[in-house]
């Protein structure tokens, strides 16, 4: 079927199967920021913003896509507030083998473009569902905390 | 704090933040086909026959027919065959390879072949092995490797006890979960065959890859891409799909993508060694604990892999941070139908002082001692032997370490008020990581080589460690640079590739900043006496210090080249409804000599303490007839953010003699001493013995009913 | 391969449904993990599927002084967000999944999956909701105790959709709600309790009590809950031991992956008895 979506503020057209994951069609438009972890919504490496929520593209059948907005990192990352984010990891030291990197980095705008202000709880809160197996998350946190006054009023 | 230590942004940041750094299931190049691999479904079988539905145009089969030299993966022992050929022993052993351009025709493919087994009788736990009740599957024995040695006068000691103190503990399988799958990607264009891939240590598929193909290294490319964690995981286990997919790219001509779903890499990668742990103390009339003895079972699966060299580390371990006159230690690694164990931080260290440290904290009890304070009297102090009888000749800061753990969690405090308060509980660990690799195993087996190559301002590092998150592209630069006493710009440094890096060894047992950075810094010294020369390379080969020895018949001698310490305190309360373990907060002081990155270390410190958390209470991993019960990410659960407590890490200053700018090795340390800090802290809080980890609130309400 | 239907009314998607045996696909996060095939192929779902997440009349979410009615395709995100909704109704929807799960989750897909462990239902039983099925002729309001009848089985016809939840939006001096996972995020139940009370002056007007995954369906005792009602909250132990036996009786959960019976059991119980002895004299 043909899908018509909006990528990073780009109209694409796609001609797929209707039962194609979200996750697979980004990754061939190549968005591979875009990353596969677990296929089953509990890592968060295949993060991106659906209509400006995050969601797992690996739960998202592309049929469902139709007219939707779609932001991956590879759009996300021309934005003032990519900057701000980048510079609050860089920081905290909140990036080690960057596998769950893109994931979480959409998760932080998720955060501050509901609440610029969160607290540490609320930060926790919302990189629940985003796995990290090396930093133990505090430094990510840390990240997202200096994110927020590095990029505050962007938000 | 040293210069060096002072944090900068690492090198692989910028393209890991904005999503451009390509990892190997990201690599896509025209003419690629996919590999997807057949695996056995029983533990243990004579395959009968194999039937192969006609194979569409551009479609291919690959197996062990495939193999023009050697079905084998050269690790320790050599009875690992790259493809099954006519008997599997796991499930999830490969049998065959379906190769071609369209994804669902594989599905389709792998669908329609039918495999005929005739089932043998399997043998799936260490029980099971040690009763021998089924053929064997490693030679003539139920086990792969049988250790023992013994330290000071063992049986004569034993004689003087006046009492026994004695422990049995349970560890159970621990899966890496890195992020990134199992993932390769092989080319082939009619003379070298190329694999790039998710790895610890190119050199180990190179080898696998002479040994399999039976051409000569020029013949021969491995890259390390940008890896999703490794853990151990990488280590020796990418050898086989990275053969799989080289074998693949030969056979078809094509490059060749080898992507693990993520169910199929936990049910088939290699895991962390499920222990049976026992120790007796033997104590005389003054309480003083004058001989040991100790026996570690493992289950090392079907192959035996790396698992006799992580049961070394076991044994040399165990005898734990304090120095006992007399020791008796005896291991086994079993053959079981079980997945295949091998690497994971900390290899083999863990078991062992889970179970040293449970023991100690029982004692304690037992002799109604403070539990720090009757670790203090045995501490090893310079000067001291090791439980292999190999001299300490650097200082130790034990007690430092311990008054700093003591202070920082105020555990004296908490300890005693606990007694009285229902469900609260503390504990605390002493442990050590030996750095590097086993014995004389870096001059005998290792030979590493490290090379750095000026040309007119700039510097380039070579060798085959790999970035898998630790820090190795920003650490490595930082010590060549600080050494040249040059801007750290000038200084470059990729992912390795076999072509032009020497193989200074695996990226494993917490050596490339002990070993391969005092490699290059030794290197950058005779750089800098040559700097006016315009553009020359140096090679430095690791030579064995003259000071140490080890034999590897008897484990007689230093069993490592150099140690880091620590010390955890975690202070735990129970839901008294749910079972569950609140964790209150944990507290770590290490020496690690001097950190070369504040920042990275930081983060080996507190995703090695998370890790260590899951492995103590929450990473639960059975087998059950064979078959890994958890084998998703909804079912084998790793710790999320809102499952993280409070960490408190600190430092102590004490510089090796043998790394560079006096650093040791870190990123397995912080793993090591949480899961008994944490079970002494429950142990407290129930007032029952804690034998097993993972603890479960399932096993605590049964502990609490009994 | 299957195909597929995108109605964009609910009167299409009735049409459609009464004329094609099709799978209704609402959040997905359900359905695209159980019909999962090979990363970079699409998902093998067994028959014809119909998108109605993106139905407008489905997405509203209704809330009066005596209901709040939830359209099938609301997700849990949209729930959590709206203010007028009771907070105590809030408690075991922010504990699903994870944000990005709540973003598409939905009640109706989490009702029509019908999980022994399904987050939403311990609530849905306590407060008495319903669910709206309609079909092209019919429109049956059914309740949630009557809707569920087994893990993974509902009386949902082949014709009909199930359209709305209705939750009562009654107020209760005490709500409780505690899920046991084996994380904090992202974790499927190992047992879940959800209770409501009223307390008036010390007399305890009403009482419902719903536990999840300890059983084939949620655990509700309305004979058992009768008998406490009007009894004298500190003055109730012997009755709250009575009820803690009738739930002993009917609480049958199973050993699997991710528990014990005696675990789930203990735990249940133990929450109960926390409910109806500490939080409701405090």
């Amino acid at each position: 079927m043909k899908v018509n979506f909006v990528l990073n503020q780009n109209n694409v057209s796609v001609d797929v199967e209707h039962s194609n994951r979200l996750l697979d069609v980004l990754r061939d438009l190549h968005q591979t920021s875009v990353k596969e972890g677990c296929g089953e919504g509990e890592c968060g490496t295949c993060s991106v913003l659906l209509n400006g929520k995050l969601v797992n593209s690996c739960l998202i059948a592309i049929a469902t896509v139709e007219g939707c907005h779609v932001t991956t990192l590879e759009g996300y990352r021309n934005t003032k507030r990519f900057e701000a984010i980048k510079k609050g990891f860089e920081v905290s030291g909140g990036v080690q083998c960057g596998f769950c990197t893109p994931g979480f980095v959409l998760a932080a705008e998720a955060i501050l473009s509901e609440n610029p202000d969160p607290t540490t709880a609320e930060i926790r809160k919302g990189i629940e569902g985003n796995l990290c197996r090396c930093t133990g998350y505090q430094m990510i946190i840390d990240g997202i905390l200096a994110a927020k006054n590095i990029g505050k009023g962007l938000w | 704090m040293n210069k060096i230590s002072e944090s900068i942004k690492r090198f692989d940041f910028e393209d890991k933040i904005s999503g451009k750094a390509i990892y190997t299931p990201d690599v896509h190049i025209e003419g690629m086909i996919y590999a997807k691999t057949l695996r056995s479904k029983v533990p243990r079988a004579k395959i009968v026959y194999i039937q192969i539905p006609t194979l569409p145009e551009g479609y291919f089969i690959v197996d062990h027919h495939d193999i023009p030299e050697k079905n084998v993966i050269p690790v320790v022992f050599d009875d690992q065959p790259i493809f099954a050929t006519d008997e599997v022993n796991y499930i999830g052993e490969p049998i065959l390879l379906v190769v071609g351009p369209e994804k669902i025709v594989i599905l389709e493919i792998m669908d329609k072949i039918i495999i005929e087994y005739q089932a043998i009788q399997p043998i799936l736990s260490i029980e099971d092995a040690e009763s021998c009740s089924a053929p064997f599957i490693f030679k003539n024995q139920p086990h792969f490797v049988k250790y023992e040695y013994q330290k000071g006068s063992f049986y004569e000691s034993v004689k003087c006890a006046k009492r026994v103190i004695s422990d049995e503990f349970r560890t159970g399988y621990q899966e890496q979960a890195y992020l990134e799958t199992q993932s390769m990607f092989a080319t082939y264009d009619g003379h070298t065959v190329c694999v790039q891939g998710s790895m610890q240590c190119p050199y180990y598929i190179v080898e696998s890859l002479k040994v399999a193909l039976g051409w000569d290294e020029s013949r021969i490319r491995v890259i390390q891409m940008p890896t999703g964690g490794a853990f151990g995981g990488k280590e020796e286990y990418p050898s086989l799909p990275g053969v799989h997919a080289a074998l693949a790219s030969i056979k078809t001509k094509r490059p060749v993508q080898l992507v693990f779903e993520r169910q199929e890499d936990i049910q088939c990668s290699t895991k962390r060694h499920p222990t049976i742990i026992r120790i007796e103390s033997y104590i005389d009339e003054n309480d003083d604990i004058i001989a040991r003895d100790i026996e570690v079972k493992s289950d090392g699966g079907a192959y035996a892999g790396l698992s006799s060299v992580v049961l070394q580390r076991t044994i040399f371990s165990i005898a734990g941070c304090y120095n006992i006159g007399n020791l008796r230690v005896r291991g086994t690694v079993f053959a079981t139908n079980n997945v295949v164990t091998g690497a994971f931080r900390g290899f083999g260290g863990p078991q062992a002082f889970y179970a040293i440290e449970m023991h100690m904290e029982n004692m304690a009890n037992q002799l109604e001692a403070d539990p720090i304070e009757l670790r203090r009297k045995y501490f090893v102090k310079q000067g001291d032997t090791s439980s292999t009888q190999g001299i300490f000749y650097d200082p130790i800061v034990l007690d430092l370490i311990a008054d700093e753990v003591i202070a920082m969690s105020d555990f004296n405090e908490k300890r005693l008020r606990f007694k009285s308060e229902k469900l609260k509980g503390i504990g605390c660990s002493i442990f050590y990581h030996g750095c590097g690799f086993t014995g004389a195993g870096e001059a005998e087996l290792i030979k590493p080589s490290v090379r750095l190559k000026k040309d007119k301002s700039e510097v380039e590092i070579f060798i085959s460690s790999t970035e898998i998150g630790q820090g190795v592209l920003t650490t490595m630069r930082k010590i060549v640079a600080s050494t040249l006493d040059i801007s750290i710009d000038h200084v470059h440094h990729n992912y390795p590739d076999s072509r032009n890096c020497p193989d200074s060894g695996p990226t494993v047992a917490s050596r490339t900043v002990l070993i391969v950075g005092r490699l290059l810094q030794d290197c950058a010294i005779e750089m800098k006496k040559r700097w006016n020369e315009e553009s020359f390379d140096i090679i430095q080969n690791y030579v064995y210090p003259s000071h140490l020895s080890w034999d590897n018949q008897i484990f007689k001698g230093n069993a490592y080249p150099d140690y880091s310490w620590g010390a955890n305190v975690v202070e735990v309360e129970i839901d008294e409804n749910t079972y569950e373990i609140d964790v209150k907060g944990i507290w770590a002081v290490y020496d690690i000599g001097t950190p070369i990155d504040s920042k990275i270390v930081k983060g080996q410190i507190e995703g090695g303490i998370v890790q260590g958390l899951g492995y103590a209470m929450m990473e639960v991993l059975e087998s059950k007839a064979g078959k890994l019960s958890q084998d998703t990410f909804t079912t084998y659960i790793i710790p999320s953010s809102l499952d993280i407590p409070p960490i408190f890490s600190k430092l102590v200053e004490n510089p090796s003699t043998v790394g560079p700018f006096g650093a040791r090795g870190l990123g397995e340390l912080p793993l090591v001493g949480v899961a008994p800090a944490l079970a002494s802290a429950v142990q407290q809080a129930i007032g029952t013995k804690i034998t097993k980890i993972p603890i479960t609130p399932e096993d605590i309400l049964k502990e609490v009913q009994s | 391969m299957v195909k597929s239907f995108q109605p964009t009314t609910l009167s299409e998607a009735l049409d459609i449904r009464m004329n094609y045996d099709v799978m209704v696909f609402c959040g997905g996060s359900d359905i695209m993990i159980k019909y999962r095939s090979w990363s970079g192929t699409p998902a093998q779902f067994p028959k014809d599927v119909m998108y109605i997440g993106h139905l407008k009349e489905l997405k509203s979410l209704d809330v009066n002084p005596s209901e709040i009615t939830i359209g099938a395709a609301v997700s849990f995100s949209q729930f959590l967000n709206d203010e007028r909704i009771p907070t105590m109704f809030k408690k075991p929807i922010e504990q699903i999944g994870s944000v990005a799960i709540r973003n598409i989750g939905t009640f109706a897909g989490n009702i029509c999956h019908a999980s022994p462990a399904g987050d939403t239902l311990p609530m849905l039983y306590a407060l008495n909701a319903k669910v709206v099925l309609m079909s092209k002729r019919f429109r049956r309001v059914v309740a949630i105790e009557d809707f569920i009848s087994g893990p993974g089985v509902t009386c949902l016809k082949n014709d009909e959709i199930l359209t709305y939840i209705i939750i009562p939006n009654t107020i209760f001096s005490h709500s409780f709600y505690r899920k046991v996972g084996s994380r904090k995020a992202n974790a499927i139940s190992k047992v879940s309790v959800f209770a409501v009370a009223d307390v008036v002056e010390y007399r305890l007007a009403d009482v419902r009590i719903a536990v999840g995954s300890c059983g084939p369906i949620v655990i509700r005792l309305k004979d058992a809950e009768a008998r406490i009602i009007g009894s004298n909250i500190s003055e109730s132990d012997q009755t709250v031991n009575s009820l803690l036996r009738m739930f002993d009786d009917k609480i049958v959960p199973i050993d699997d992956v991710r528990s014990t019976k005696v675990y789930r059991s203990k735990v249940a119980l133990n929450l109960i008895e926390t409910f109806l002895a500490k939080e409701l004299r405090q």
